[in-house]
This record gives C-alpha cells, sequence and structure tokens, in this order.
C-alpha cells in the first residue's frame, strides 16, 4: 500500500499535486461575530467602547472615576480583559458598576467571541454604556473589531511622546485618543502636543482629549462625551 | 491560526496539504516570522503538518488564505 495516500497501489507511484483556491479572509469569523454583537446592540440600545492601551496606562482608574461621577444619572458596565486574576472587575465593582472579567491566559487581546459572552453575561439594560478594557497591550487589540462603536486609545504622559508613529496601528483603528496622567506632564519630558500631532499624522480624523482620573483635569469633558453615546434607552 | 487549519480541513476535507499560501499584508498587523512559528505548532496532527508555509506580502491590511496545495 502507498504509504502517502493509502491507495492500495503497491508500487510508487506519482502523487498527483493540485492546487486548491480558497481565498478565505483569515478575520473573518471574527467580524461576523463582532457584526452580530453590533446588531444585538443595536437592537438593545446599548453602546460599547473598546478601550486600548498599555499596561499600567490608567485604563482601569479612569473607568472607576468615571463610574464615580456617572453613575447616578447612567447605567454603566464593563467587559475586563486581563491575562490573569479578576483584581480589575473587583475595582470595577467596588467603584459601584456592574462588570465581568474575562480572562485570556496566553492571549493578548479581547475577540468579538470573547466579548460577546461577556455580554451574554452581563446583559446590560437599555441606554447603558459598556466599556470593553481590552488587555494592555498596544499591538494586538487593533486588529480585532469586537462590535464597539468605537475604539478608544488610552495612553499616558509616563509613556513617552512618540508612541503614535511607534505604534501606528492603534492610532489608525481608533476613532480617539485620550492622553491621561496628564498631572504628571510637568515631571516628565512629555510634549503633548507633539504627541498628538503625530497621532493626527497617522490618523488625521483622530479626536484627542487630555484628562488627569487623580486631579480630575478633564474628567468633566469626557464624561460629558462618554455620556452623549449613550443611546436613549426606550 | 486554528482559524486558517479549520478552515483548510472545511474546504478539502482530510486530503493532505503540502503547502499553504497566505497573502499578508504589511498594515494587518501580523508578522510572517510569527506565523510561521506558529503554524508549526498549529498544524501538528492534523492534515497541514509538514506542509510549507508560503507568504506573500501586500502593502495593504488583508490576511488572506489564499490557496492550498494538496496531493
Amino acid at each position: 500500500m502507498c504509504a502517502t495516500c493509502g491507495c492500495g497501489e503497491s508500487h510508487e507511484h506519482e502523487h498527483e499535486r493540485r492546487t486548491v483556491k480558497l481565498e478565505h479572509d483569515l478575520l473573518a469569523k471574527n467580524d461576523r461575530i463582532a457584526a452580530e454583537n453590533r446588531r444585538a446592540l443595536g437592537t438593545r440600545n446599548v453602546t460599547v467602547l473598546n478601550l486600548i492601551g498599555s499596561p499600567g496606562a490608567g485604563k482601569t482608574t479612569l473607568l472607576e472615576r468615571t463610574i464615580a461621577r456617572l453613575r447616578p444619572e447612567l447605567a454603566l458596565a464593563v467587559v475586563e480583559g486581563d491575562q490573569a486574576t479578576d483584581r480589575d472587575a473587583m475595582r470595577i465593582k467596588r467603584a459601584g458598576g456592574r462588570s465581568l472579567q474575562v480572562n485570556t491566559g496566553a492571549g493578548c487581546h479581547l475577540d468579538a467571541e470573547m466579548v460577546a459572552e461577556g455580554l451574554a453575561a452581563l446583559a446590560p439594560e437599555r441606554g447603558s454604556v459598556v466599556f470593553v478594557e481590552n488587555v494592555g497591550n498596544l499591538v494586538c487589540p487593533a486588529l480585532f473589531d469586537v462590535g464597539e462603536r468605537e475604539k478608544i486609545v488610552v495612553m499616558s504622559v509616563t509613556e513617552g511622546d512618540d508612541k503614535p508613529l511607534k505604534y501606528p496601528h492603534v492610532f489608525r483603528a481608533a476613532s480617539r485618543f485620550v492622553l491621561t496622567k496628564i498631572d504628571l506632564a510637568p515631571h516628565v519630558d512629555f510634549d503633548i502636543e507633539a504627541c498628538f500631532a503625530r497621532a493626527r499624522e497617522i490618523n488625521p480624523r483622530l479626536a484627542t482629549m487630555r484628562l488627569s482620573a487623580r486631579s480630575g483635569e478633564g474628567m468633566q469633558d469626557w464624561c460629558s462625551w462618554v455620556r452623549e453615546q449613550a443611546a436613549p434607552a426606550s | 491560526m486554528d482559524d486558517l487549519v479549520s478552515a483548510v480541513i472545511e474546504q478539502i476535507g482530510q486530503a493532505r496539504v503540502t503547502a499553504v499560501r497566505l497573502v499578508v499584508g504589511r498594515r494587518a498587523g501580523a508578522l510572517p516570522h510569527a506565523l510561521r512559528f506558529c503554524f508549526d505548532v498549529a498544524t501538528r496532527g492534523t492534515p497541514l503538518e509538514g506542509a510549507t508555509l508560503e507568504i506573500d506580502e501586500t502593502p495593504g491590511e488583508e490576511l488572506r488564505l489564499k490557496e492550498v496545495e494538496v496531493t
């Protein structure tokens, strides 16, 4: 028997090689689930905002302070993505928000399927805003649509003002750039205007905001913008 | 990478695959080097095991499985 194909021929024979055209988009499965998330969220009047930034950029602190300011008037929930632990989900709960932790293990981003499962478990109420706090990473999360209304890149002044040039994909995929920890700007060599200019060089349509969750500077503008993203409950 | 393996098996069944051709845009965020590394791990124990991975790089954002060669 031929060892290659098990065809029963006792002699060595030429195996015909043929080429099969597949033309399969490898991100298609994620995009399909993301489109389904977007459709389901639309019918429930739920807005999803996908926060992407490095570990330590201040994403969780920003969400804690946002919840504290908006909680009485706006229902907020968070799908927390981290490789391990439920520490961030617990922080959100302590701040008064609803949260669900997704642990990705070795994974470096949240995909549409993980977010679909997170949303199913959270069952956000009509008119609410759900933040997806992506796994701390400026690279891979940029590639994955999870069904969000907007991708928001969160970066702090301690990270260096040339990051938009070094990590262009995420700045291209995002529609908003939130610069955090501006209370620390006087202590670090960070040129805010140069950083924003570099970001707009990558993506001319990128909206920019600056704030400090700790001092409260800029938080009012940010919270007003978040409030505007919410759809009416009915 | 698991999506790639399942997409191939879905289309061609259990025929043995000798080559896989991908089109990877430079702006797709997927590094050919990393893809090659994952490919060997992800194809182990599947009909794609031992296949060569050929990558056409383009300037765009696409990440596409173009074709496979089977025997």
